[in-house]
């Protein structure tokens, strides 16, 4: 199963094709340096500088391979002009875009005052869309059902599947999460067969247990230096 | 200076601002403090208020540099540092060594924790990252002697940060409603007592401060004021924002109308009164002008206002009679029974014994014009006889076999719709194809807006008279915004009001505000008559007839907001959507007229 990983940065030029996360394909965020994996799902409350350029200058580093990586983007920028900057990623060899740091997780209030700016999944999946214009390829992270009916509605299909927030290392807990998870995944699998949906691996969630499942396409991995 | 104004019982007003302009010019109007907030630079830039959370920059360091660049080396307030917490990576010590570096008199707890909700907010609090540290950063700052302001939401938010050395609290109602796009569901009196509950551990020598929610003018906050333990208020869009944008729509609103004013100064100025360069308007020019070349009746009609008289004033000027007095007849106010006396004349001892004879109005008229004024009131009976007169041009008085000739020329105005008339048969159609050999229909000003202008500019110089004074590009704004059911008259009349309210040399869109209070007053009579209840016979249908406002007209606006008041149990928002007009009006309204 090919992995994901969410990071940093990219990784360093190489051709040693034998390392053990050669054939994982990194998520670039470079904003998250030095968050947690909790921390990192706070990211975007976090006004620590601009992820979106900060994510550009570590694409244009001379020796990426902007094609095998993921770039992750801010998609409630409000200064970001949207058809430019999908333009030069694509100019730099990005194939594959998702949204992160992301509002998946706002809710109530806070989701409907961030829904002005405008921030917050609708606006990530409309975002997402235009990168599917773009020609690149768009994978949403989604941390629900309804938010992953949305994105596959919206023609997006290839789908990273958050297990939630305030979650703490637990058997039990996690046993049941699981199959929760597979019931949501099946459902968007019914909803469209051709998605492919990544399990998140959260830290916080499973530990440091490399859970594996059989129902998910690929697992993501959260890979930020300490 | 701020702590001593708690005894002093001085209302504090602290400025939330981004930019060095709004630095000053909140100082120049008397700001006790400025809050330098990266919400204002993203709002200056067009971005919500709500981006402070947003990765977009590094806050803290971007605020530093706004207040070292832009604030210190201009203003002498104090300043307190709008301070993130939310970077794990750095310490509240090194947040504060920075603040005081930059020369900061104090930190404030912003962009803050207290608007995230749910899970996420936990997340924050148990990372270590949420409100938790904001407390903590406020007693580092207090330890390093710096001031410290705190926002905060609630009871046990404003006791933590009493603890932790906060010297001024900011309870926050939420983000401010109104332009920013955020709705609130808070009232005034709702704020008063959050601030109160807010505050119920909170000892009294910590001045509070409100901010956000329904409060956006002045008179809001002074209503929290006089309701709560608040005793001040920060404003951030509210300062900003809202008036900026407001007052940048206006004063492109008045050079764009340089468009319409350019248009006006090239139209064409009839001698008719009917100025204007409109299609409309030309039409009528026309058509009066030929009605001017021939003695044969003429027709007028249009709504009120529009300026029927004028022009019947003219064609008779025009005409061959035209230096002579017409006899003019306003067949409203005929005396029905007596009407046909009234035109045509009696003889002498004529329904009563010993009653002399005497002439009528159209005897009068002999070699000059009769005006017949709203020729549609006529009782059918005369209109008859005005048919004989008109084919005969002979009158005979009654009582008498004697005709007199009179040789006039007939000019008809009406308000009313003459072709139902007919159709309905209350009006002879013999006499309508008699008076209406030209016929000349004004049409109503909203239909020729584009002519406002050039009438605007006429009538004010001629009720001005000094030659001095002038409309303001945005008084043309205003007058061109209007619907103007009242036509010409009412244009002259407002003109008359606006240059008796106005000082100076330039009449501003102030001097115009009745309008608009005018147009409440109707949209609301309009909305009362739609929903009359006529008793046990239900309601009444709307109609030209029942749409009679007079009632209302006599109710002063003072009477009209204090009855719906009564009527909405003082519920300020009920009362706002009643009335049509929004809560900020409404507060305004209340506080003028002093409804509390």
């Amino acid at each position: 199963m090919t992995n994901l990983v969410l990071t940093d940065q990219p990784p360093e030029p190489s051709t040693d094709t034998t390392r053990p996360d050669a054939k994982n394909t990194p998520i670039i965020c470079p904003v998250l340096y030095g968050l947690t994996a909790s921390q990192s799902d706070c990211a975007i409350l976090i006004p620590r500088g601009n992820a979106n350029e900060m994510l550009m200058a570590a694409l244009q580093r001379p020796g990426i391979a902007t094609d095998t990586l993921m770039a992750a983007v801010l998609c409630a920028d409000p200064f970001i002009n949207r058809d430019k900057f999908l333009a030069r990623l694509k100019d730099i060899g990005v194939r594959r875009v998702t949204n992160w740091p992301s509002g998946i997780f706002f809710e109530g209030n806070t989701a409907t005052a961030m829904a002005t700016v405008p921030a917050g999944y609708r606006q990530e999946i409309e975002w997402l869309i235009s990168a599917g214009d773009a020609e690149l390829e768009p994978s949403m992270f989604i941390v629900s059902r309804e938010q992953g009916l949305a994105a596959i509605s919206a023609g997006i299909s290839h789908l990273i599947l958050h297990p939630g927030l305030l979650h703490e290392p637990d058997p039990i807990a996690v046993t049941q999460l699981n199959s929760s998870l597979a019931r949501v995944a099946a459902d968007l699998k019914a909803a469209n067969g051709e998605c492919t949906i990544s399990l998140y691996r959260h830290p916080s969630v499973f530990g440091n247990a490399r859970v594996d499942v059989d129902w998910a396409d690929h697992l993501l991995d959260y890979g930020v230096r300490a | 200076m701020i702590g001593n104004a708690t005894t002093a019982g001085k209302f504090l007003f602290g400025a939330a601002v981004g930019t060095g302009m709004t630095a000053l010019a909140a100082e120049r109007g008397g700001a006790d403090f400025l809050l330098i907030l990266n919400a204002g630079r993203l709002r200056s830039r067009g971005a919500s208020s709500l981006s402070t959370y947003l990765p977009l920059r590094d806050a803290n360091a971007w605020v530093c540099d706004i207040c070292e660049t832009e604030v210190l080396n201009h203003c002498s307030l104090p300043t307190f540092m709008g301070a993130t917490v939310s970077d794990p990576a750095v310490s509240n010590e090194d947040i504060v060594a920075k603040a005081a570096d930059t020369g900061f008199n104090g930190v404030v707890n912003f962009p803050s924790a207290w608007a995230i909700e749910g899970r996420l907010r936990q997340v924050l609090e148990r990372e270590g990252i949420g409100f938790g540290r904001e407390c903590s950063l406020i007693e580092t700052a207090a330890k390093a002697g710096l001031k410290t302001l705190a926002y905060v939401t609630n009871a046990e938010e404003a006791a933590r940060m009493a603890d932790s050395g906060a010297q001024m609290l900011c309870i926050v109602v939420g983000f401010t409603s109104g332009s920013t796009g955020v709705k609130t569901l808070h009232t005034i009196e709702g704020v008063a007592e959050i601030v109160d509950d807010t505050l119920r551990h909170v000892p009294p020598d910590i001045p509070a401060l409100v901010e956000g929610g329904p409060i956006t003018t002045p008179e809001d906050a002074l209503a929290v004021r006089r309701l709560s333990r608040a005793q001040g208020y920060i404003a951030g869009s509210t300062i900003d924002k809202i008036p900026l944008e407001e007052a940048i729509e206006q004063v492109v609103k008045s050079y764009k109308v340089i468009n319409r004013l350019s248009a006006g100064d090239m139209a064409e100025r009839g001698a008719t009164g009917l100025d204007g360069k409109t299609d409309l308007i030309g039409t009528v020019r026309r058509q009066a002008d030929a009605a001017t070349q021939s003695d044969e009746p003429v027709m007028i009609t249009g709504p009120d206002g529009t300026g029927k008289s004028r022009l019947a004033q003219h064609i008779h000027s025009s005409s061959r009679f035209g230096g002579r007095r017409p006899v003019t007849v306003n067949c409203n106010s005929l005396i029905a029974e007596e009407a046909a006396v009234q035109l045509f004349g009696r003889a002498a001892g004529h329904g009563a014994r010993g009653t002399a004879a005497a002439g009528g109005l159209l005897e009068s008229a002999h070699q000059t014009t009769l005006i017949l004024e709203e020729v549609g009131a006529l009782e059918a009976s005369v209109q008859g006889l005005l048919v004989d007169f008109i084919d005969s041009g002979r009158v005979v008085r009654f009582g008498s076999t004697l005709p007199n000739t009179v040789d006039c020329r007939i000019i008809a105005t009406s308000n009313r719709d003459l072709d139902a008339l007919v159709a309905e048969g209350s009006f002879q159609r013999d006499l309508y194809y008699r008076l209406a050999v030209h016929h000349i229909d004004i049409p109503a000003l909203a239909k020729r807006s584009d002519d406002i202008v050039v009438l605007a500019e006429r009538l004010f110089r001629e009720i001005d008279g000094t030659g001095k004074r002038k409309l303001s590009n945005a008084a043309f704004d205003v007058l061109l915004s209007h619907d103007w059911p009242g036509n010409i008259r009412e244009l002259r009349n407002a003109i008359v009001r606006a240059n008796a309210n106005a000082s100076g040399h330039l009449v501003s869109a102030k001097a115009f505000d009745f309008l608009r209070r005018h147009k409440e007053l109707r949209e609301h009579a309009a909305g009362e008559v739609e929903h009359r209840d006529d008793g046990p016979g239900g309601r009444v249908p709307v109609n030209a007839e029942n749409t009679d406002v007079q009632p209302l007209q006599a109710m002063t606006e003072r009477e009209w907001i204090a009855e719906a008041l009564r009527r909405n149990r003082f519920r300020k928002g009920q009362t706002a959507a009643e009335l049509g007009i929004s809560t900020r009006t409404l507060y305004n309204k209340i506080v003028k007229y002093g409804l509390y």
